[in-house]
């Protein structure tokens, strides 16, 4: 029945051209062959004008090689079945918009430091990479997610990723490296557990530098994090990440890029920090520190029903800028700081909430040692008194979403948006269209 | 489940009672210090079996080195137990010979060896112008002493009585007869060739002659080339003494009484009183504390393989105490042993057959401060085949689950676009596992519990030497202990001190361990005449640990909150051997000897059904199960080597031109080794976080495991088992050798030669569900290989200035070859929460330059002075490395090079001299210092850089330090007593090690720690009743902590106490 219902849509459906731009599709068809299965379907390559495939079609999955060497097409004509950890190790994987990428257990899209992806989608036809499951009753983790490996610094120097059996290494001295782009990519329920305590989160960046792009890209669903960071410093905008089983972004080795319009809705029952930032776990001084900036982030907590939900932790001597920023609906603390070598950094000027409204009230608490009856540095109160004072901290602010609910959200609120540090505050700009409500965002489970 | 375990718990201490209210036991007297041994019964007539009974032995005095030690034996235990048969009514004494004084007074000794050559009559003067006898009153003890190795009769051997001034040689048929007074007398065999030997209680009646039939070992570095530190342990505590006197012939006099004495200690304890040598995690040897890589294994000269996967090391707590006679440590190599070792090769020999009929059996009892009768973790378990070491079987991975794809929800079929599995399928799979992963808290820990018996019997038969034995022993224990730990992992300030303040990991733990061990051996020797004998060995050894952690606190890289970690796991451990061996000499082929053997040998280490589980303490209804960050977690391990081994030597003795006997040798070598390494993990995962049941208890089970998707039920099981998991490995060795051992005057010997090694590694990493689904699964990038070819020379000169003096100077190669594990290019971690570690297929092996030399001297019969001095230089050695991950990333390199230079000491001294008082007393110290350097070598990125010689960047903070795991110091000391009118020994020992290197710090991290230890034991022994004895053991007296350090400040990374244990023993022996 399905396979039926697929097939009309391909002929039914005009919005089909517009998805997938005929220009590429024969050139990038005949290199699609090297990296597929082979069971695909030709039809496609005719240069005909295309629908995008029905993920839900058999006959028009194709299974995809663990490696891929050089340019590379993927057309929304077919759909790509990831069955292992796929390598890109040269030249670019174009993706065209309407393309769905479907991941079965074990299996990964890794882009190496010497291939890029170039993933555009539109906000009416994105790139879905989800799981085989889609539409079946999907769960967290049914496959690995996207990773990106570049040559930026990081403050491990050449780090070995984690998870696979044969680590790809990363970082470098590269600022500029490009991994690619990311433009209305969707990424879903990835995070599956690729070697022993190591889950791949949904989207993976490692080392990437600053000619890489990311703009409109939302993870969906992840078992670990939702975006993780190590290391490199590009720039991100328009980011959604809803019902990560971890942390939101998760920021370490050294990663200094910035992040603006962002919107982070936790799972009701699961869920850690919408940030967690860090240096690096073995030295607090390894340079370049850690310190991302964020502006204009809106961050909807697990609320009352939630475990974990946190606003932001920061440690092991990390930089952070969090501007503009709305906290709302939070289980658990506002802030945790932890490690003095934190606390160094906030005293010195290197953290900084300014704009930042922690809505309805939060707690901001210092983590020591529970043994610990009398530790050396700030205690909460300080913290939270340096938070107000010198973090620049709006502590109770009323934020009246339109609503918060788990699948629905609506998190503008027109004029009663609090103020940031230049405007508004939060990801939704009460003059302009709420991009939070775009169709290319999935809130559905 | 807490009741069935109770249960089981009081059913062993039941056990133990009876065991020990019926258990008898053995034990014979021990003429400790013995300078005068009283006499029990009359000397007992000895068959040139080499081994004497084993059940009673001699006393240990004093004993050198480990070179030449003296063995001794118990007359008196022998004759007590032939009475009737032993003491003959003799014919006159035969007189030999003059029995006056010859050159010197009595007492002092001042004989030096004479060229004896084949001229008799030559070698009768001799024996007469050394002959001092008694006259008048007088019994005779007569008798034949013989090279135990070649069974050539040992020609000028001496013959002398302790203490008194009576002595004579041996003549051209190795015979001998020396008339003495009546009285006990304690007689010393030696030969400037040979390891002495002394016997003691021997009683001379008048008119009577006592029959001495004895085999000498060969010296080591004399006799066969090359100085051999052999050390003898009989697995007992008392074994330090021993050891001294060891040699190898001491080694068949090792008493089992002793063993019975020592409180039973274990083989592993036993060995710690070795010069040199430390136990490190309670079950592995190291000797001049040189880690894994640096030893090798030999049972009977075939290759043991390790059932610990990366470490070449054995185990020696898996051997049973009945099964060993003697370890011995080889310092030095020689051409004649396989030369993957630097630091000792361990060489386990097996027990020797009884003369008569045997019958021994023992049981003790324990408690440990920590554990016994305190409260303890524990698992359901399997109460029946947990007690038998069974218990990986019941755990074993369900059939239900399918061999050609993973397990989970989102599993590709063969075409790779749609699922393999239904969701009902999927839920069949889960609900096979285990689910019980419940912390039990309520139980005490019982007792521990030991049982053992041995039989044997031996006769001879025929008039050509003709002689079969054979021997079976068992042993089994049960224990418990019980460790409270701290775990904390720290980062860096940024003024490069450690935080403690918020370590990124903070846990207390409690783990209780419960370990079944048992073991038999099967022994058959045969010998047909002088010349030809047969040995057949069979041997099986099963160990479990069933182990329940439980650990509580910080793991800030996961979680805000303080977590529970709880961990159930089981590892049995088993190695099964056998050997068929035998030895030839061809008189009529100017005595060629020809020995070989073929072994087989299986290890396995089954390690099934781990069940990981992490609970997070945010949710206010209680702990709640948290897969996010690693609950849930179900792994199986199935470790397989299969390792044959055969060789083959000959050696042919002659005279070189000054008359002198040397030897020449040479043999080939073949070993085989297969690995089969299984791996299979599975994890859960939830289709609905929210209905994840809280608590720590039964969270698992029907009704939560559902088949995932839009199963209602909220958990479901994946397969996270990776392509690379699962491993097949083979190396094979062919060696030969060639090797002379030529005294260019009597004073002055040189040995040498070379042995010559191929060795093919290969290592392949396969998908284990590809093969099952018919195809190879081999994935070529992810192989290994290495190939050497090796040609290890070995030098040794030996001066013998005098009688009680050895000088000696050793240069050889030997060689440490990568382990699969280190060569296999891919990541692999061991269990959940151990380091990942990840191979490095350009390894090479390490050649190592080894230069020892050697002082030892032995100013009388019970005391000796050793020193020697080593130099080592490794080029090339292979290090663990840190590579540059959080959490730790663990790899391997060649590094540049490494130099250890050490000195070792050692004395021993009966306190006699203080005072008559003292006269049972004796002391014993020994030392070792080794000065350690490895420089690393440059950082390199093996991503950009074609000539990096690692897999991934090596981000090790220290770049020059000691070699891992090397303490700088080791030190055993013992003060022994022995009573023999009271049959009363006791022991004191203390042993220390310096700190070692850990692991090996990474990103700025210092290196770990591992501080030092002191250590004390006390065993007492005492005879009740015939047969009857009882032992008493403390050890660990101190209780000293063991502390695991980290930065200049020696912060605490991981810290337990072990407790003290106390053991009752009873053994009774017929």
């Amino acid at each position: 029945m399905k396979r039926l219902i697929g097939f009309s849509a391909i002929f039914a459906l005009p919005l089909a051209l517009a998805g997938c731009p005929g220009d590429d599709t024969s050139s990038g068809e005949s290199t699609t062959d090297n990296s597929t299965g082979g069971s695909g379907d030709e039809t496609a390559g005719t240069g005909t004008p295309v629908a995008c495939a029905d993920p839900a079609d058999e006959s028009a999955r194709v299974a995809v090689d663990a490696t891929i060497d050089g340019d590379t097409t993927w057309t929304c004509g077919q759909v790509y079945v990831l069955n292992a950890i796929t390598f890109v190790n040269s030249g670019t994987l174009t993706i065209e918009p309407g393309t769905t990428i479907l991941g079965g257990a074990g299996s990964a899209l890794v882009i190496d430091q010497g291939a890029s992806i170039d993933a555009q989608g539109t906000a009416e036809e994105p790139i879905v990479m989800t799981s085989i499951n889609v539409g079946a009753g999907p769960a967290r983790g049914d496959w690995g997610g996207l990773v990106m490996l570049g040559t930026a610094p990081a403050n491990v120097g050449v780090g070995s990723a984690e998870g696979f059996a044969n680590p790809p290494s990363y970082g470098g001295d590269d600022a500029g490296h490009n991994c690619g782009t990311l433009s209305y990519v969707r990424v879903e329920w990835a995070g599956y557990e690729i070697s022993p305590g190591n889950e791949l989160n949904g989207i993976t960046y490692y080392a990437c530098g600053t000619a890489t792009s990311v703009d409109h890209v939302q993870v969906h669903m992840g078992s670990d994090d939702g975006m993780e960071m190590f290391g490199g410093q590009f720039n991100l905008s328009n980011i959604v990440i809803t019902g990560a089983a971890d942390d939101s972004v998760d920021c370490d080795q050294g990663f200094r890029g910035s992040l603006q319009d962002v919107f982070i809705h936790q799972d009701p029952a699961i869920g850690d920090n919408c940030l967690e930032w860090s240096n690096q776990g073995t030295d607090f001084a390894a340079q370049p520190l850690t310190g991302p900036t964020i502006r204009n982030l809106t961050c909807i907590g697990s609320g009352a029903g939630g475990d974990k939900s946190k606003g932001v932790t920061i440690k092991e001597g990390t930089q952070a800028t969090i501007e503009s920023s709305l906290f709302a609906n939070l289980t658990n603390d506002g802030v945790v700081l932890q490690n003095q070598a934190t606390q160094t950094q906030a005293e010195g000027g290197s953290i900084s909430f300014a704009g930042t409204h922690f809505c309805g009230g939060a707690s901001y608490v210092v983590d020591t040692d529970m043994d610990d009856p009398d530790p050396p540095g700030w205690d909460s109160v300080m913290f939270s008194d340096w938070m107000v004072d010198a973090g620049g901290a709006t502590d109770g602010t009323a934020c009246p979403f339109g609503s918060t609910t788990w699948g629905s959200p609506d998190v503008s609120m027109g004029d009663a948006t609090p103020m940031g540090v230049n405007g508004y505050a939060g990801a939704v700009d009460p003059a302009g269209d709420d991009w939070t409500q775009e169709p290319w965002i999935n809130y559905g489970t | 489940m807490n009741v069935r375990r109770r249960r089981a718990a009081h059913a062993l201490v039941v056990l133990g009672l009876w065991g020990t209210s019926s258990g008898a036991e053995a034990a014979v007297p021990l003429s400790l210090g013995a300078r005068a041994p009283e006499p029990e019964a009359p000397p007992a007539e000895e068959d040139g079996f080499a081994f004497e009974d084993e059940s009673e032995e001699a006393p240990p005095e004093e004993g050198e080195g480990d070179d030449d030690g003296f063995a001794v034996e118990d007359e008196s235990d022998e004759s007590a137990e032939d009475e009737g048969t032993v003491v003959m009514p003799a014919a006159p004494p035969e007189d030999d010979g003059p029995v006056m004084d010859v050159e010197g007074d009595d007492g002092e000794w001042t004989f030096e060896i004479e060229d004896v050559s084949e001229d008799e009559g030559a070698i009768e003067e001799e024996v007469k112008a050394s002959t001092v006898q008694a006259e008048g009153q007088v019994g005779t003890v007569s008798g034949r002493v013989l090279d135990s190795v070649s069974g050539d009769p040992i020609i000028g051997g001496v013959v002398e009585v302790i203490g008194k001034k009576y002595k004579t040689k041996t003549d051209a048929a190795g015979e001998f007869s020396l008339d003495l007074p009546p009285g006990i007398y304690e007689i010393r065999l030696r030969s400037d060739s040979s390891q002495p030997l002394r016997v003691a209680n021997v009683e001379v009646r008048v008119g009577e002659t006592v029959e001495l039939r004895r085999e000498l070992q060969p010296l080591e570095g004399a006799g066969q080339v090359v100085e051999v530190e052999a050390e003898m342990n009989r697995e007992s505590e008392g074994a330090r003494l021993e050891q001294r006197k060891k040699s190898v012939s001491a080694r068949d006099l090792m008493s089992r009484d002793e063993i019975a004495k020592s409180g039973g200690g274990s083989t592993s304890a036993v060995a710690r009183r070795i010069v040199g040598s430390t136990v490190v995690g309670g079950r592995f040897l190291f000797i001049r504390g040189l880690g894994h890589r640096y030893g090798n294994t030999l049972f009977d000269g075939a290759r043991v393989p390790s059932p610990e996967p990366e470490l070449r090391t054995v185990p020696l707590d898996i051997f049973p105490s009945g099964a060993l006679s003697a370890i011995n440590i080889q310092k030095t190599f020689t051409p004649d042993v396989p030369a993957d070792f630097a630091g000792g090769s361990t060489q386990l020999e097996s027990r020797d057959v009884p003369e008569e009929f045997i019958f021994e059996v023992g049981a003790e009892i324990g408690a440990n401060t920590a554990t016994t009768g305190r409260q303890m973790v524990t698992n359901a378990g399997f109460v029946g085949a947990d007690a038998f070491g069974f218990g990986n079987l019941p755990r074993a991975i369900p059939d239900v689950l399918p061999q050609d794809f993973p397990v989970g929800p989102s599993v590709l079929n063969e075409a790779g676009v749609a699922n393999q599995w239904t969701m009902e399928e999927n839920e069949r799979f889960g609900e096979s596992l285990l689910t019980d992963t419940r912390v039990r808290r309520a139980a005490k820990a019982p007792p521990n519990l030991g049982l053992k018996a041995t039989t044997g019997y031996g006769f001879d038969y025929g008039n050509e030497g003709g002689r079969f034995g054979f021997l079976l022993s068992a042993g089994y224990k049960a224990k418990h202990s019980t460790i409270r730990e701290q775990q904390k992992q720290y980062g860096l300030n940024e003024d490069g001190t450690l935080d403690t303040v918020t370590p990124n990991v903070d846990f207390d733990g409690t783990r209780t361990t419960y370990n079944v061990a048992w073991s038999g051996i099967g022994l058959v020797k045969w010998r047909a005449n002088d010349n030809h004998r047969l040995e057949l060995l069979g041997f099986y050894s099963r160990d479990a640990d069933d182990e329940t952690r439980a650990l509580y606190g910080d793991a800030r890289s996961v979680s805000a909150a303080p977590v529970i970690n709880t961990r159930l796991r089981y590892v049995m451990r088993s190695i099964l051997m056998t050997r068929l061996g035998g030895k030839h000499v061809f008189p009529k082929a100017k005595d060629l000897e020809l020995d070989w053997f073929g072994s087989y040998a299986q290890a396995r280490r089954d390690d099934p059904s781990m069940r990981d589980m992490v609970f997070s303490t945010d949710n206010p209804a209680g702990p709640k199960l948290d897969l996010t960050n690693g609950g849930g977690k179900q792994l199986f391990l199935d470790l397989t080597d299969d390792t044959e081994s055969g060789a083959m030597n000959l050696s042919l003795p002659f005279k070189q031109w000054g008359q002198l006997d040397s030897k020449v040798k040479a043999g080939v070598w073949v070993e085989g080794k297969q690995r089969q390494f299984f791996a299979r993990r599975l994890a859960l995962g939830t289709t609905d976080p929210d209905r994840i049941p809280i608590g720590t208890g039964d969270v698992l089970g029907p009704d939560t495991i559902g088949g995932g998707r839009t199963d209602d039920e909220p958990l479901y099981y994946s397969e996270t088992t990776r392509a690379n998991d699962n491993y097949e490995a083979e190396q094979e060795i062919y060696a030969t050798y060639g090797m002379v051992d030529l005294p260019m005057v009597r004073w002055f010997k040189i040995a040498g030669g070379a042995r010559f090694e191929a060795s093919f590694i290969d290592v392949n990493p396969y998908d284990f569900f590809a093969r099952n689904r018919g195809e190879s699964g081999i994935d070529e990038s992810q192989t290994a290989s290495l190939t050497d070819y090796d040609v290890l020379p070995s030098v040794s000169f030996i001066f013998s200035p005098s009688d009680r003096m050895n000088v000696r100077l050793v240069g050889t190669r030997t060689l440490a070859r990568p382990e699969f594990r280190e060569l296999a290019p891919f990541e692999f971690t061991d269990f959940v929460g151990g380091s990942t570690v990840i191979g490095n297929p350009g390894l090479v092996s390490t050649n190592i330059w080894n230069a020892d030399l050697r002082w030892e001297f032995f100013p009388s019969v019970t005391e000796v002075v050793a020193v020697s001095v080593f130099y080592k230089y490794f080029d090339r050695p292979i290090e663990r490395t840190a590579g540059p991950r959080i959490p730790r990333l663990v790899s391997f390199r060649n590094a540049v090079r490494a130099q250890n230079v050490g000195a070792e000491l050692e004395a021993r001294k009966n306190l006699e001299f203080i005072g008559p008082a003292l006269d049972n007393f004796s002391l014993g110290a020994n030392f070792a210092y080794v000065f350690s350097r490895v420089e690393l070598g440059a950082v390199c990125n093996p991503a950009t850089d074609p000539l990096c010689d690692t897999a991934v960047p090596d981000v090790s903070t220290s770049r020059e330090r000691p070699l891992q795991g090397q303490s700088p110091f080791v030190v055993n000391a013992y003060l022994d007593y022995s009573d023999e009118d009271s049959g009363t020994t006791a022991r004191l020992l203390y042993n220390a090690f310096g700190r070692r290197i850990y692991e090996v710090g990474g990103l700025g991290l210092p290196d770990t720690y591992e501080e030092a230890v002191h250590n004390f034991d006390f065993v007492l022994g005492q005879d009740i009743y015939e047969g009857l004895t009882l032992s008493v053991g403390v050890e660990n007296i101190l209780n000293y902590p063991r502390r695991f350090t980290q930065g200049a400040s020696k912060d605490i990374t991981h810290l337990w106490w072990t407790g003290t244990t106390f053991t009752l023993g009873l053994s009774y022996k017929i």
